[in-house]
């Protein structure tokens, strides 16, 4: 794992290359998350952006006491958590699943998948859970975090973590009995 | 219940490394809207519309692309911006103070109008 002190100390000081170093070591990383979250490519884009316009703002404010991955992970999920509550009130994923209707489905696990085919993919079982199920769910069991890492990331206790997890698989599993399987 | 169909989609979902393929492009948006204290955020279908950090509207910016292409006498003005054309004719009856705010604030920070919008003007050109 490659160490962020000295870049860290750099950003905090206003430069502006140690930034952009952060920036290209962990867009890829962040909209990965965003876009398994919020399943849909254009919002992913802005909370990528989202995401490092408050970490430049608050970058003093970082104290080391979790990893630079860890806190950015953070911003991202919180900045995920408000968009899923938002959409969800629009109910703007309902209307990205119905129109993604005709996106073919290539049942080759070896093939890669386009960020539209996920998005519809991951939509078709998460549709209407909870945010906060979603979130865990995501982290968890789609990107393998420990734990721990989850309850700093998401400010929940580790019992609350168990909670969500357990109703999230529940909600996935109940869907495949109800819907058409893969 | 259907476990495999569960376990075949979680290895789907799992597998799957999405990415944007422009890292440059994505890295300069990134750091030129920490600069310039915008956030430029893409829409497929509407071009573009730029929102302010420090959290005013974001539909100034559209009235100002609404002006922009009516000067240019563009017809699909108000597809831009994602809203209705009643929504966006409201908006600007609403806002023309503010909004001249935010054409000064663009032009103290010499903020231009982003290519994509360019070729979106272009394509809608009559």
């Amino acid at each position: 794992m490659k160490d962020y002190n000295s870049t860290i100390e750099r950003c905090k000081k206003g430069d502006k290359d140690a930034f952009r170093t952060i920036v290209m070591d962990f867009q890829q990383m962040i909209f990965r998350l965003a876009i398994k979250i919020i399943c849909d490519e254009a919002e992913a884009e802005d909370i990528v952006q989202e995401t490092f316009i408050n970490a430049r703002l608050s970058i003093k404010s970082f104290n080391n006491k979790s990893s630079l991955k860890t806190w950015l992970y953070r911003i991202t999920c919180n900045k995920c958590y408000d968009r899923l509550r938002q959409m969800k009130n629009k109910e703007t994923m309902t209307d990205s699943i119905e129109n993604m209707e005709n996106i073919q489905y290539d049942n080759d696990m070896e093939n890669d998948i386009s960020n539209k085919e996920l998005c519809r993919l991951i939509s078709l079982y998460t549709k209407d859970m909870p945010p906060m199920q979603k979130l865990v769910f995501t982290l968890k069991d789609m990107e393998d975090l420990p734990s721990d890492e989850i309850c700093k990331i998401t400010g929940i206790t580790s019992l609350q973590l168990k909670s969500n997890l357990y109703f999230a698989r529940k909600f996935i599993r109940n869907k495949f009995q109800k819907e058409k399987p893969l | 219940m259907n476990n495999s169909g569960y376990d075949k989609w979680l290895s789907k979902v799992k597998m799957a490394k999405p990415e944007f393929k422009d890292e440059k492009a994505m890295t300069d948006t990134i750091m030129k809207s920490i600069e310039n204290k915008v956030q430029y955020c893409h829409r497929k279908e509407y071009g573009f519309y730029v929102k302010l950090v420090s959290g005013i509207a974001a539909c100034l910016v559209s009235l100002m692309m609404i002006t922009e292409m009516n000067r240019q006498n563009i017809k699909d003005d108000y597809a831009i911006t994602g809203q209705s054309e009643k929504t966006s004719i409201k908006l600007k009856c609403k806002n023309d103070n503010i909004f001249e705010m935010y054409r000064c604030f663009l032009n103290e920070n010499n903020i231009g109008i982003p290519d994509n919008i360019v070729k979106f003007k272009e394509k809608y050109k009559k």
